[in-house]
């Protein structure tokens, strides 16, 4: 009989807590439906979500819309200007109530049977109910979940007894104004103009959330897959640092002409810094114009993603579209072909548990903001 | 390991019998895979279920195949007159037996070795059989299942030992017959479902009992089909329930509405619809002579497929306005709400609803749904 190369059949490794020394997540954590069950109740239902921008939510009335894998939310500016998160479902029969985003006169109408919501989530009238036996309004008060802002940002958390935002995040918030002074004057860049731009929406990609997570925390792979990438930032200066819940790395312009996008001389950001927040978002700048992207990493299921998220500029600024393009059919396609050929491998019986490629002096292209997230998630997980 | 949901939502109550005090299905039993399985066991394993036209099984050797939730059937006219219906797989291993619907002359033959059964289920002839030690035809005729007829109509009973549909719903199919007398003059309506207005399609993305909850109440009619309203008088319309089946009926508003218009000779002046346990529905809207017979199918926890006959007039065609009404307004109107409360079904922020029903049964109350419910709570084990 011929000879075949066989792997033996190791017991899993933990994920190490030294960095230096640990094995990463073995490929069933990347498909088996178990799993991300588990990671649903475990992760995503008890951490904070990015749900919008504060800006959409000035004013009384307005609300926002968004979903924690298959939990519909709403986000709501109440008439005494507070800001109200529910999910967003009628509790007479379990029609979705509010889609999109917009401004509510005076109340939230389901489009079912019009049962009226306040504001606050309370029901104001139910037609028909007064002829009900045994029914009290008060039982049916919108389920509320809580809502934290920071920098203009909305998020959400499904858990109550979950930490704050703060002890999630960390000084994570105050880092990112530090570095990016101007970050309080930029809006969502033209909705309606673009059409896709780099944190727009894009649906059940053929990965899981992982895979770009892992990806997104390490450069180590930038010089093989995004050679302009290396071209319009200065690797040599990209230095990734671990904190509680959250990662940054940051990197300076290298040249102004390059290959990805021209850098005036004097744009007012010379920085391409990274920042990621437990379990699944992300925060961007490039060098150039003064810009700021939010990027979520939504899991859909074992096997599927799908991304949202928001791109803010200056108001009024016409954003350069070379550079647009870049991130968009450049840099987002190489991640994605990288991503959906590692998540064909994870799946491989030749492969099981692949090993972090961490340096003792944290360089540019060592592992260990990966191996950071995978720490959290072994954890969170009860892997260790 | 702390509560993830941010409510503290009741135990579950269980649907009351008493419609007015009752508390709805909990959100789980819409797309828990173990529920699906056991409805598939316990409901449509056992439970009469929409077959297909007669008139689609009028002549000897005419067959249709019937892929139901729990179990892939045919129904086929014997050469003796009689209509019979048997599980569609071969006794030999288990290949299936016949594809959509059609005419055998006298067998059905089996595409993967060729055995024969009779158009009364009876093995006739298996290759190479008569060298098989101890082989007896007579143990392998095709699985019987129960068939019946009514209206014009045929249905199909996988449970042997289930009762008679007559005995069940005999009252309902009375009833039909009392308000619309010309039914019998209708035949099966040949032109493409397009005309027909109500174009369901396979696997749509919500539970098959969240399309039932919605057809059996006009609560959320005046919000969300305003056009209906017009057409329909809503003050008219009245919901009673019954054993395994209930109706609502209800009177032509006027004939120039907003939803398509109605001849003043018009056949049908009323909105007349039943359902019939677990999955059927029937009905006929104002306008020219018509009748609707429409199963919903669980195709999976998540997912449903409807199959629908039309029935008109022979040769008379349904006015296109009509059908415009039916496919680009009503049925769009209806999908989207059964997909939107589907995905609120799953929210850790909804656990069970309540029904909105009054004393007086009024045309918006949910006493239909109810009824529903509590069929379902009782064929499940779960009261």
């Amino acid at each position: 009989m011929a000879e075949v190369m066989r792997m033996g059949v190791r017991d899993e490794h933990p994920i190490a807590r030294d960095a230096e020394q640990s094995f990463t997540l073995s490929g069933r954590h990347y498909s088996d439906p178990a799993v991300f069950e588990a990671e649903k109740e475990r992760i995503f239902f008890r951490s904070w979500q990015y749900a919008g921008q504060a800006s959409d939510l000035e004013n009384a009335g307005d609300y926002i819309t968004f979903r924690i894998i298959d939990q519909p939310i709403a986000v709501v500016r109440g008439r005494d200007g507070e800001l109200r998160g529910f999910h967003n479902v009628c509790q007479h029969r379990a029609h979705e109530l509010l889609t999109g985003r917009g401004n509510l006169k005076a109340v939230i109408t389901c489009p079912y049977h019009a049962w009226a919501y306040g504001l606050d989530g309370t029901l104001r009238t139910a037609r028909n109910c007064e002829n009900v036996k045994g029914f009290d309004k008060a039982d049916f008060t919108l389920s509320g979940v809580r809502v934290e802002t920071a920098l203009g940002m909305v998020f959400v958390n499904l858990d109550p007894d979950a930490p704050t935002l703060e002890e999630q995040a960390g000084d994570m918030f105050a880092d990112i104004a530090a570095d990016l002074p101007w970050i309080g004057d930029l809006r969502p860049y033209d909705r309606e103009a673009r059409a896709d731009a780099i944190a727009d929406v894009r649906e059940a990609m053929a990965f899981n959330w992982k895979v770009l997570c892992d990806n997104c925390l390490e450069c180590y792979h930038c010089e093989p897959a995004h050679p302009a990438f290396c071209d319009v930032i200065d690797m040599d200066s990209y230095r990734t640092t671990l904190h509680g819940r959250w990662s940054s790395a940051k990197s300076r312009l290298l040249n102004h002409e390059n290959a990805a996008y021209d850098v005036a001389p004097d744009a007012p950001n010379r920085k391409g810094n990274f920042w990621f927040l437990w379990p699944n978002i992300t925060f961007g700048t490039m060098p150039g114009q003064a810009t700021f992207s939010v990027f979520v990493i939504d899991p859909v299921d074992a096997l599927t993603t799908s991304t949202r998220g928001e791109y803010l500029a200056m108001p009024g600024e016409t954003l350069d579209p070379v550079r647009l393009a870049y991130g968009l059919d450049v840099l987002w396609s190489e991640d994605q072909g990288i991503c959906e050929a590692v998540q064909r491998g994870l799946s491989s019986r030749g492969y099981n548990q692949g090993r972090f490629i961490v340096d003792q002096e944290r360089s540019e292209i060592s592992e260990h903001g990966v191996h950071h997230f995978q720490r959290l998630y072994a954890q969170a997980m009860g892997l260790v | 390991m702390a509560n993830a949901a941010t409510m503290k939502l009741p135990d579950e109550h269980v649907v009351d019998a008493d419609a007015e005090i009752a508390w709805t299905l909990p959100g789980r039993l819409y797309h828990d895979p173990a529920v699906f399985e056991a409805e598939k066991q316990t409901i449509f394993g056992a439970a009469w279920q929409y077959g297909c036209a007669a008139a689609d099984v009028a002549n000897p050797g005419d067959y249709v195949t019937l892929d139901l939730p729990a179990d892939a059937l045919f129904v086929v006219r014997g050469r003796d007159g009689e209509l019979r219906g048997f599980h569609n797989v071969c006794q030999h291993r288990a290949h299936r037996l016949l594809e959509g619907k059609g005419n055998v002359k006298a067998v059905v033959t089996c595409p993967y070795h060729a055995w024969a059964y009779g158009l009364d289920g009876d093995l006739r002839a298996a290759r190479n059989s008569e060298n098989v030690k101890g082989f007896d035809k007579t143990a392998f005729g095709l699985k019987p299942v129960q068939v019946e007829a009514h209206l014009g109509m045929v249905f199909v009973n996988p449970d042997l030992a289930a009762p008679t549909l007559e005995s069940q719903a005999g009252d309902m199919f009375a009833d039909i017959a009392a308000q619309l007398p010309w039914l019998g003059e209708l035949a099966p309506y040949r032109e493409t479902r397009q005309d027909v207005g109500f174009t369901f399609e396979d696997d749509m993305a919500f539970n098959w009992k969240v399309l039932i909850d919605n057809c059996l109440e006009c609560y959320h009619c005046a919000p969300a089909h305003p056009a209906f309203c017009d057409l329909i008088d809503m003050d008219s319309y009245r919901t009673t329930t019954h054993g395994l089946w209930s109706s609502a009926k209800s009177r032509l508003n006027k004939l120039d509405n907003v939803a398509y218009p109605v001849e003043a000779d018009a056949e049908q002046k009323r909105g007349d619809f039943w359902y019939l346990w677990p999955n059927m529905t029937f009905g006929t809207f104002p306008g020219q002579a018509n009748f609707l017979a429409f199963a919903v199918e669980p195709t999976g926890p998540e997912t449903t497929t409807t199959r629908s006959d039309y029935f008109m007039r022979p040769g008379e065609q349904v006015h296109p306005s009509r059908s415009d009404y039916g496919r680009d307004v009503l049925w769009p109107e209806d999908k989207a709400i059964c997909e939107a409360v589907h995905r609120g079904l799953k929210s850790r922020g909804y656990g069970q609803g309540r029904f909105i029903v009054d004393e007086g049964r009024s045309e918006i109350s949910e006493h239909g749904v109810h009824h529903f419910q509590r069929l379902y709570t009782q064929a499940m084990g779960l009261a």
